[in-house]
């Protein structure tokens, strides 16, 4: 591997112990892939669960070389009563994190906290080579930005915020970057798909498809960049592909043939009624119809979708019995409160939850009082929670406006409309 | 018997193989304080210096962080061994300096049993299966 003389310096320790540790992790990451040479990254995204003495050394000495923002925590440190959190679990949560800050803060990470890094300023370029951690977010910029991100481990992420590089592994290239397996939809219109049976749909094909990378064709009109989140952000649970077409949407996808490179697909997945079925019923894991508690925002909320949230609840209460969250970054937050879509929530009384996931990675099992039912617009939501509460918490899948209407009213009626 | 591959962390060791014949994740897929798989086919079986042997790697990229806690903890591998890594397993090798070899011929998976005693070398990307599991610790 050809290295510059500045990265050479990194590697044997010029730029102090911390630099070295990281691009050592580079180096032997490329050495893994023959890779021919380094590329410098212009952003990184990275989760947090660093064990923290290791934290502590690729940070000695270190300060990010590139944007580089902060996932999610698991739950609202400032309103975790509100939310339900047991206080222990709440008081070992933030001593960890508090162990941690000093060294995201002697780095100059940026404080995000958001899984969704492309709506509060980490927006990359067609073309940019980044390093991204969390599924969501690596799926979006590679298929909606175009960007070039790899698939690797959290602590190569990091390794990328200090050194500024990653290596130049074949996944970066763009001849690697075609499509391997065609997605048809079968006896339906995409066009007539609503969010969340376009949710539906990328969970199914996520399952069938792995980590192939997919094609979607029949989009007749260009998705919004919320459907685009609908359908991509189910692929990372369901599957492990780090990147989608979207024939007509994705940069490298003005055609089907530009998005195979001009070669024939390995596969078709036909998608049609049966198929969405059976997504269907793995995300609504219960015949009930008392869903005890709605969360929104996986990922974390647009401001397009905290006006929708918003105007469902005008004028409307949830019933004492039932909870309501709906997450966001900070950003969105701020923007959503001046524009009085907070009031409105919490007037209904909704809980609105700000830095953390509220879904997938909320300890389920270290609720105050626990849940049974949980109702979600999300399929990367439902999905990861029936997956980490071991099949304990139960979910119903459907739109915003069911999931409300269901903690309003009492009872769900979702729009069955997938079952035969 | 010889088994040829490809070096993603180099070192040699020597130890007895634990074959998980299914995609794994060290996020979710054992306790690190303990070392003991919480799924699959060998559950409730422990990884502390086995020769750990599955076909690839899955699910969440905190799969380093989890292993590097299990390393720590004195509960890791000696040595893994996989068809083909991906970069969230490249990273576990790498943050955990575990000797680790893919792209192994013939195939590890249906070659190697639990139970066989290994020579692993990873930086000449060889592994040599030194004495076969007796019949009944076979499978597990």
């Amino acid at each position: 591997m050809i290295l510059t003389k500045e990265e050479e310096q990194m590697l044997n320790g010029e730029c102090g112990p911390g630099v070295a540790k990281a691009m050592d992790m580079i180096v032997k990451w490329g050495e893994v892939y023959d890779a021919p040479k380094l590329v410098e990254v212009t952003s990184t995204h990275t989760l947090l669960g660093e064990p923290v003495e290791w934290l502590r050394d690729v940070s000695e000495g270190a300060k990010v070389r590139t944007l580089s923002t902060l996932h999610v925590v698991n739950f609202d440190y400032e309103r975790w009563e509100e939310q339900g959190i047991q206080r222990s679990e709440a008081e070992q949560q933030k001593e960890y994190t508090g162990k941690c800050m000093p060294y995201y803060e002697s780095l100059g990470l940026i404080k995000s906290f958001s899984c969704g890094p492309y709506l509060i300023g980490n927006v990359p370029r067609q073309g940019d080579y980044i390093n991204w951690s969390g599924s969501s977010g690596v799926l979006l910029a590679n298929s909606l930005f175009g960007a070039r991100c790899p698939r690797v481990g959290a602590s190569g992420s990091l390794a990328s915020a200090v050194t500024g590089r990653a290596p130049l592994v074949a996944e970066l290239t763009p001849a690697s970057r075609h499509g391997k397996v065609l997605v048809e939809p079968d006896g339906f219109d995409p066009d007539s798909l609503t969010k969340e049976d376009i949710g539906l749909y990328g969970y199914y094909v996520g399952g069938v498809a792995g980590e192939k990378t997919c094609v979607f064709t029949g989009f007749g009109r260009r998705l919004s960049v919320e459907e685009v989140k609908f359908l991509a952000s189910p692929l990372g649970v369901s599957g492990s592909s780090t990147m989608l077409h979207i024939v007509g949407l994705t940069p490298e996808a003005p055609t089907v043939e530009a998005a195979f490179g001009n070669k024939p697909p390995e596969a078709t997945i036909r998608v049609g009624k049966h198929e969405m079925n059976l997504a269907w019923i793995s995300l609504n894991t219960t015949e009930s119809r008392d869903v005890d508690l709605v969360t929104l925002g996986c990922p974390h909320l647009s401001i397009t979708e905290l006006r929708e949230v918003a105007r469902l609840l005008e004028g409307r209460r949830v019933l004492d019995s039932k909870r309501l969250w709906i997450s966001c970054g900070f950003e969105m937050y701020n923007l959503a409160r001046r524009m009085g879509y907070i009031d409105t929530i919490e007037r209904a009384g909704g809980t609105v939850l700000t830095g953390c996931c509220a879904g997938p990675l909320t300890p389920w099992d270290k609720l105050v009082d626990p849940v049974a039912v949980v109702g979600t617009n999300s399929a990367r939501a439902a999905a990861y929670i029936n997956m980490v509460s071991g099949g304990k918490v139960k979910t119903r899948y459907g739109s915003a406006a069911d999931c409300i209407d269901s903690i309003v009213g009492g009872k769900w009626h979702g729009r069955e409309r997938w079952v035969p | 018997m010889i088994l040829d591959g490809h070096k993603v962390f180099g070192g040699s060791t020597e130890g007895e193989a634990l074959v998980i014949d299914e995609p794994f994740s060290f996020f979710g897929g054992i306790v690190p304080e303990t070392g003991i798989l919480t799924g699959g086919p060998c559950a409730g079986q422990n990884i502390q210096d086995k020769i750990l042997v599955f076909p690839r790697g899955k699910g969440s990229t905190l799969a380093p962080y989890v292993a590097y806690r299990g390393m720590r903890a004195g509960t890791g591998p000696k040595a893994i061994l996989c068809n083909e890594v991906d970069g969230v397993v490249a990273m576990v090798s790498i943050i955990t300096r575990t000797p680790t070899v893919d792209r192994l011929s013939p195939d590890p998976i249906l070659t190697i049993r639990s139970g066989d005693q290994l020579r692993v070398d990873a930086d000449a990307g060889r592994v040599e299966i030194t004495a076969r599991a007796r019949e009944a610790t076979r499978g597990g």
